[in-house]
């Protein structure tokens, strides 16, 4: 089953590294240029599903001036999820441009 | 609302979206956020009432949030129509029909059944999480207790036609509905449920209170009336609920399985058959069907127990799937 937006989105924030969640997010917002910026409802409950299903996992506890940060990690599941997921969704674009060349093509000739 | 406001209310729901670990994160992420010039909005709030949500449905376990509905359906159906045709036998049935008790007894039922359908949709989210993992026993539980609960609807709702139409007759009153029982066909428990509520019946009659010219329905005596036949009324789903654990659980042998299914099966086939072919319904004694309710009872936690062990062994050995 194909991962939903949100839930590549945090893989993808965390391929490079542990991070607690409010970074998550600041990371999902930077990556995606500001068009997904979740909600920490919608993004804690997104990383307990993918707990769940085994792909995070918790890696340590700090806390910062007060405030608990709890940094989560890919396991390797997830790595292999996440870079299935990602070949898939560029084998899907790269098909997405092919059919879009010739019309591209055909326009810029138009055009000319 | 200001944003402080705002800010207060969403750590204060963030009590309830997990562990103490999950509060203190979340009340993090807000505190981190306002730091960096991002003001908790009402957005925030809502996803984190939205995760509070999600955490208590998830949570509820599923035979509680199963249970209830055919319970309180069974509960009010069997109270309402047996103690209103207790006053009908009273007050007569035009007096009934038109009476405000009988209109608000109506309301609560059909609020009752509003109620019911909420309960489904958050039961069901469960049940499919249940069907996911492969344990059919929830699943076949609840579907059971819904059937019996529908063929009390039935009954319910032909026999409020009669009341609206004013064509009530005292012949009415004790027949079972030829409809409801097709409704039934193969399930044979039904009879027994019937039986079984009935002699109960007999012995917590409600009592009706009249003042002049009004019936005044008495709370505890729909109670006295309504827990006893909610029971009785559950019990067959749970004999059939014995026969579904045992075939779910993948440690009893098929031997034992047609052992129980026969065990359970033949006495209640053979009540169905007593009924259809020997005596009515109402002669079979109730000391007779005590017995043989009370020993399936027994057959039934046993086997329930095993099943359950069963399962939570196979549950444990199997490994998780990873989606």
């Amino acid at each position: 089953m194909a991962l939903n937006e949100q839930r590549f989105y945090i893989l993808t924030a965390l391929a490079s590294g542990p991070l607690h969640g409010y970074a998550i997010a600041e990371e999902i917002a930077r990556v995606s240029d500001g068009s997904h910026t979740p909600r920490p409802g919608s993004l804690y409950h997104a990383i307990d599903k993918l707990i769940e299903q085994q792909l995070l996992e918790l890696d340590r506890e700090e806390v910062v001036d007060g405030r608990l940060r709890r940094y989560y990690r890919l396991t390797e599941t997830g790595v292999l999820r996440l870079t299935d997921e990602a070949t898939r969704r560029a084998a899907s674009a790269q098909v997405a441009l092919r059919r879009l060349q010739p019309g591209l093509g055909t326009a810029f000739g138009t055009l000319a | 609302m200001s944003n402080r406001r705002i800010g207060r209310l969403t750590r204060h729901l963030a009590r309830w979206a997990g562990d103490e670990g999950r509060t203190a994160e979340i009340r993090g992420h807000l505190d981190e956020a306002e730091a960096a010039g991002q003001p908790v909005g009402v957005r925030d709030a809502a996803s984190v009432f939205s995760l509070v949500m999600h955490r208590a449905i998830r949570d509820l376990p599923w035979w509680l949030a199963g249970l209830p509905v055919p319970l309180l359906i069974g509960l009010l159906l069997a109270s309402s129509y047996e103690t209103h045709f207790h006053a009908w036998d009273v007050v007569g049935a035009d007096e009934f029909v038109r009476h405000p008790s009988t209109i608000l007894w109506m309301r609560v039922v059909e609020s009752a059944a509003v109620v019911g359908v909420v309960a489904a949709v958050v039961a069901g989210r469960r049940l499919v999480q249940q069907l996911r993992r492969g344990n059919l026993v929830p699943p076949a539980l609840f579907a059971l207790a819904i059937l019996v609960a529908l063929s009390q609807a039935d009954l319910f709702i032909e026999r409020t036609a009669w009341w609206r139409d004013g064509r009530l007759r005292a012949e009415h009153v004790n027949d079972v509905s030829p409809h409801s029982l097709a409704l039934f066909l193969g399930f044979t428990l039904l009879p027994v449920v019937y039986l079984a509520a009935g002699s109960r019946f007999e012995r917590t009659q409600p009592s009706v209170d009249l003042h002049h010219d009004h019936v005044a329905l008495d709370p505890s005596a729909l109670l006295a009336a309504g827990l006893p036949a909610a029971f009785v009324f559950l019990g067959p789903v749970a004999l059939v609920l014995a026969v579904t654990c045992t075939w779910a659980a993948p440690s009893i042998s098929r031997r034992l399985k047609w052992a129980t299914t026969a065990v359970v099966g033949a006495p209640l086939v053979g009540a169905v058959a007593w009924n259809a072919f020997v005596e009515p319904i109402d002669d079979i004694h109730p000391v007779v069907l005590a017995t043989v309710l009370g020993g399936l009872a027994i057959v039934w936690f046993r086997i329930v127990a095993v099943a359950v062990q069963s399962l939570r062994i196979g549950q444990a050995s199997t490994p998780t799937e990873v989606a």
